[in-house]
C-alpha cells in the first residue's frame, strides 16, 4: 500500500508544489506544509478506492488542509534528517522562470486572500467551473462571478505596481 | 496582462514539474510516520493530555480518600474532598466525550466549505469543553483549599470558619474574573481567520 502511495504521489507531485507555493511564503513554511499534505493524503488514501479523478482528490484535500486544517506555527528545528532533503522541493516561482511582463501579476496573485487563490490556482489549472465548484463547495455560477471579481481585484493589485 | 496569458505561462510549470526529481520512497516513508499538525490532531493531542492529567489526580484523589492522609475524624470532613473527586470524574467525562467527537471528524471525501465548516464547530466546542473544565477545576481548587482547613473549624469557631471560606471563595472568584476577562481580550485570529474564509466562499 506505501509503494502504492508513493507512486501516485509521485505521479501528482506537481500539486502539492503547486498548493505549497500558493500558500507558503518561504521554503520552511513551504516544507511544513508540504509534510502536512502528504499525512493528510495518507490518512484518507484507504478510502481512496481508485476514484476517477485523482487531481480533484489531491486538490481537495490539499487545499482542505492549507486553508482550513493547518495553521502555521514558529518552526522549531526538526529532529529528523528529511527536512534536508525536502529542501530539494523544486521553487515554483523561481525568478528565471517568470517573464518579465507576468512577473506582476505573480506578484499580485500573492496578494490575494486564501480562497481567492484557490479560485485562481483551479482555474490556472484549467479545471471546468463544476470542478472548482465541487472542490470548494460553493454553486457554479458563483465561481464564475468570484473569476471575475478576481480578474478586476488583480487588474487594480497590478495598477497600483506601477503607480 | 491577463489570466489567459498567466494560463500559457503557468503551463511551463507543469513542464517543470514533470521534470523535477522524483519524490524519494524514504522521504515519503519517514513523512508518515511523523506527527501531523493539522488542527484537528493539535486538539486531540491537547484534549489527551488534558485526560492523562485528570485521570492522574483522580488516582490520587482516591488514595487521598481511601489513605486519609489528613487524619479525617468526622464524615463531614470528607464532603470537599468527596465533592471534588466527583467533579473530577466530571470534568473526564466532559474531556473523554469530546475526545470521541474529534476522533470521528473525517475531512478527507468534505469540500472546502464543509471543511471549514467542521473545523469552526471544533474550535468552537474545544473552547467551550475548555471553558467548562477551567471552571470545573476551580470550584475543585476551592474545595481542595477547604478540605485542608476543615478539620480545624471546630478551633476556629463558626465566625472564623465562615470567614475562611468565604475568603477562600472570594479569591477563587476574584482569579477567575481576571483571568476570564484578560482571556476575553485575546482574540482568537485562527477562528476568526477561519470565519472570514466561510464568509468569503458565501460571498
Amino acid at each position: 500500500m506505501e509503494k502504492k502511495f508513493v507512486s501516485l504521489l509521485n505521479q501528482h507531485r506537481g500539486i502539492i508544489y503547486k498548493i505549497c507555493r500558493m500558500y507558503s511564503k518561504d521554503i520552511d513554511d513551504r516544507q511544513d506544509l508540504f509534510q502536512e499534505i502528504v499525512l493528510q493524503l495518507w490518512k484518507a488514501f484507504p478510502s481512496f478506492k481508485n476514484e476517477s479523478n485523482v487531481s480533484i482528490w489531491m486538490y481537495r484535500i490539499g487545499m482542505n488542509t492549507a486553508i482550513s486544517n493547518y495553521r502555521k506555527e514558529k518552526r522549531k528545528q526538526s529532529p529528523t534528517t528529511f527536512s534536508d532533503l525536502l529542501s530539494e522541493l523544486p521553487d515554483l516561482v523561481d525568478d528565471q522562470d517568470i517573464p518579465p511582463e507576468t512577473a506582476p501579476l505573480y506578484k499580485a496573485i500573492d496578494q490575494l486572500s486564501s480562497i481567492e487563490k484557490a479560485i485562481v490556482l483551479l482555474y490556472l489549472e484549467e479545471k471546468s467551473y463544476e470542478e472548482i465548484a465541487g472542490i470548494l463547495g460553493i454553486g457554479k455560477s458563483n465561481v464564475g462571478v468570484k473569476l471575475t471579481r478576481i480578474k478586476g481585484k488583480l487588474e487594480k493589485i497590478i495598477k497600483s505596481f506601477t503607480n | 496582462m491577463n489570466l489567459e496569458e498567466l494560463k500559457s505561462n503557468w503551463k511551463k510549470l507543469d513542464e517543470k514539474m514533470d521534470r523535477s526529481q522524483q519524490l524519494n520512497e524514504k522521504v515519503i516513508l519517514s513523512i508518515l510516520k511523523d506527527q501531523s499538525k493539522s488542527t484537528v490532531s493539535k486538539i486531540q493531542n491537547q484534549l489527551k493530555t488534558i485526560a492523562i492529567y485528570f485521570s492522574c489526580l483522580f488516582i490520587l484523589l482516591v488514595a487521598i480518600l481511601a489513605g486519609n492522609p489528613f487524619d479525617y475524624e468526622n464524615w463531614y470532613e470528607y464532603i470537599p474532598s468527596f465533592t471534588y473527586t466527583l467533579l473530577l470524574i466530571k470534568s473526564l467525562e466532559i474531556v473523554i466525550r469530546e475526545i470521541s467527537a474529534v476522533n470521528k471528524i473525517t475531512l478527507s471525501r468534505d469540500n472546502l466549505r464543509e471543511s471549514l465548516g467542521k473545523i469552526i464547530i471544533l474550535h468552537e466546542n474545544y473552547k467551550a469543553v475548555m471553558d467548562r473544565v477551567w471552571k470545573m477545576s476551580m470550584i475543585i481548587g476551592f474545595l481542595m483549599g477547604i478540605s485542608l482547613m476543615i478539620r480545624n473549624f471546630e478551633n476556629y469557631g463558626p465566625t472564623k470558619s465562615l470567614l475562611l471560606i468565604i475568603g477562600n471563595a472570594a479569591t477563587v472568584m476574584l482569579i477567575f474574573f481576571l483571568a476570564r476577562n484578560t482571556f476575553k481580550r485575546i482574540p482568537d485570529r485562527n477562528l476568526e481567520e477561519l470565519k472570514m474564509n466561510l464568509a468569503e466562499l458565501d460571498e
